[in-house]
């Protein structure tokens, strides 16, 4: 069993009241399914993860993109820069 | 900044205009449009005290590069660049710089404009604001995730706040 660890970025450090949060990964899984997995797991994040980008690295993931186990996703809620 | 023509985008200290400029460089060009962002002292008729800029470095490095690449070919525009501000800034203090150099002034202000506007509304950034009554907020602005049902990435545009109310310690 390996792990997916999430990264918080912007508003969402704050709801979350920690930098990160892994979750074990069972094989195969989608992004959409350990995000429905750290849904359960932190309920009060359920609807602001409605709204974030996920990226592993430099490049944007797809919720039906499989995962295999070891990513880090930065999740990215909505962005004001400037 | 080892490379000075191709600094990092995302930068936590003071952004230098001077070598942003590249004089010398672009002969071809007549004209150059400058935008500069600065922290407002305030938001909604509330007093802002200060901001705290954050990124998501990875992405938002290659976001403003691809930007300046696209307007940059989409206006004819030989040099075209943006840089960000992170961390803490004061009122007054630059929080976004973007230098387009052209033949003439309307590509260079058209390009400027479009890469401005883009990199506010797509890059991984966010602003937190510091009020003088002691709460803060993010200003909330663009959803950048690009499946979401029903909702096209980067719009709309107007920006809304999320409110924390968090009290200073």
């Amino acid at each position: 069993m390996s792990t997916i660890t999430f990264e918080f970025h912007g508003q969402l450090l704050r709801l979350a009241g920690v930098s990160e949060w892994a979750l074990p990964l069972a094989v195969p899984a989608t992004l959409a399914d350990v995000l429905d997995q750290l849904a359960a797991a932190r309920p009060e994040l359920a609807a602001a993860l409605v709204r974030c980008a996920c990226a592993i690295g430099d490049r944007l993931v797809l919720r039906r993109e499989p995962l295999h186990g070891g990513e880090r996703i930065a999740l990215l809620p909505p962005v004001a820069g400037g | 900044m080892t490379n000075p023509t191709d600094p990092a985008r995302i930068q936590d200290r003071p952004l230098q205009l001077e070598p942003l400029l590249a004089w010398g460089l672009h002969p071809q060009c007549g004209g150059l449009a400058l935008f500069a962002g600065t922290v407002r002292d305030h938001h909604d008729g509330k007093q802002v005290l200060r901001l705290t800029y954050t990124a998501y470095a990875p992405l938002a490095e290659k976001q403003i590069r691809d930007i300046e690449q696209a307007v940059a070919a989409k206006h004819g525009v030989p040099y075209l660049r943006v840089l960000h501000r992170v961390g803490g800034l004061a009122i007054g203090e630059v929080a976004i710089y973007c230098v387009a150099r052209a033949p003439h002034r309307a590509e260079a202000f058209a390009a400027c404009e479009e890469a401005v506007d883009r990199v506010k509304h797509e890059v991984p950034i966010w602003k937190e604001e510091f009020y003088a009554d002691g709460t803060s907020a993010f200003v909330e602005g663009c959803c950048i995730r690009p499946d979401l049902d029903g909702a096209t990435p980067a719009q709309p545009h107007h920006h809304e706040e999320q409110r924390h109310a968090r009290r200073r310690a």
